[in-house]
């Protein structure tokens, strides 16, 4: 697990605390400016559409729907195709969670994704992802949870790695041209989490 | 006292039998069917009994106030539509749960699940939607509201909304 360091516990509140109870073992919990932000915007919006590039995992779904959002489930994990993002109508997405997906892809890759994410995207729609800061990462991605309004948990699969893909944060930036940063934090657990909002 | 007689029943003439009492058979709705696991069948399947299927299906699934169990070895090519729907194998095909759907860990979708409720296994898998607050799935919770004693369900269709339209297997 040599890309991801257990976070710093004490940073968590009592019921946090209480709640890693039900983490598995490689899990991270972490403190998440993002996941406050998301569920704030979603809480905004009368009945978003949000597109998952994570597993199905249930915190996910079950918070996402209280919010009575519709998610498409596009789970990088197995593989994911053009074809099934394609089937998205244009304008429609209000959230696109792409985790640490852009570790795992190269320039033109991660233009066609953004681009395929861009051309479904609401006005104003928000991009959550996070960047590895160091040189290498998990060989599978994480999967990321939905604990509560505040935190966000990280599970590895395997303990190797493998180099981080060239795409670096300023390439990413550069690729969001259409973009505009809401928040961006430097995680303790070597993550990088950034939150954008679509230009339209 | 009158004693009956050791030989009673040989000196009774031949021996009758009433004939067995029928058993009470359960109404349709309360039925459950079985696919078996080396069953195929091609083309919609409609009624009013409980499902469970092991084998494949084909076709559509129509059994909107029944429940349908899609087991480990269960494969359904085609739309089910049911009241309660809880998924182990594969669907390949929309998924309609007029009250709540299930995927099982060992469950793969690959379609739309809609439904007002929602309930997912880690390890389950879905290459489609969820969508829990579709017009037809806000249809159903309608019409529940007026068919019962209208303020309760209201506030349990709210308090649902409170919580979150989703439950999870612990």
């Amino acid at each position: 697990m040599a890309g991801v360091q257990r976070i710093n516990f004490a940073r968590c509140t009592s019921k946090d605390l209480a709640s890693t109870n039900k983490l598995e073992p490689g899990t991270t919990l972490y403190r998440s400016p993002a996941a406050h932000e998301l569920l704030r915007f979603l809480g905004t919006r009368q009945r978003s559409t949000v597109l998952d590039f994570g597993p199905l995992l249930r915190e996910n779904v079950e918070m996402l729907t209280s919010y009575h959002c519709k998610m498409f489930v596009e789970d990088f994990h197995q593989g994911f195709s053009e074809e099934s993002i394609a089937e998205i109508p244009p304008e429609s997405l209000d959230l696109a969670l792409c985790w640490d997906v852009l570790n795992y892809l190269d320039k033109s890759q991660a233009e066609r994704l953004l681009g395929l994410i861009e051309a479904r995207m609401k006005p104003d729609g928000r991009l959550l992802f996070l960047i590895a800061s160091g040189n290498e990462v998990p060989k599978y991605p994480l999967r990321f949870r939905i604990v509560d309004r505040e935190h966000m948990a990280c599970e590895v699969d395997s303990a190797e790695t493998i180099p981080k893909t060239p795409l670096s944060s300023r390439t990413i930036y550069a690729l969001l041209s259409s973009w505009k940063p809401v928040h961006a934090l430097h995680l303790r657990n070597g993550l990088q989490e950034h939150l954008f909002a679509f230009r339209g | 006292m009158w004693k009956k007689p050791e030989n009673d029943k040989q000196m009774s003439g031949p021996e009758t039998f009433e004939a067995p009492q029928a058993r009470p058979q359960p109404a349709a709705q309360d039925r459950q069917a079985l696919l078996g696991s080396s069953l195929t069948v091609e083309g919609t399947i409609s009624g009013a009994e409980d499902l469970v299927i092991e084998g494949t299906v084909k076709g559509t699934i129509d059994l909107k106030s029944n429940t349908v169990m899609i087991g480990r070895s269960g494969r359904v090519e085609g739309d089910v539509h049911a009241l309660d729907i809880t998924i182990e194998g594969e669907v390949l095909g929309n998924v309609f749960a007029g009250e709540r759907a299930s995927i099982r860990r060992s469950g793969f979708v690959k379609g739309n699940v809609v439904s007002p409720r929602v309930v997912v296994e880690d390890g389950a898998r879905l290459k489609g939607s969820i969508d829990v607050d579709s017009v037809e799935s806000s249809k159903k919770m309608e019409t529940k509201i007026v068919t019962a004693d209208g303020h309760e369900k209201k506030e349990k269709k709210d308090k649902e909304k409170e919580n979150g339209a989703v439950s999870t297997f612990m």
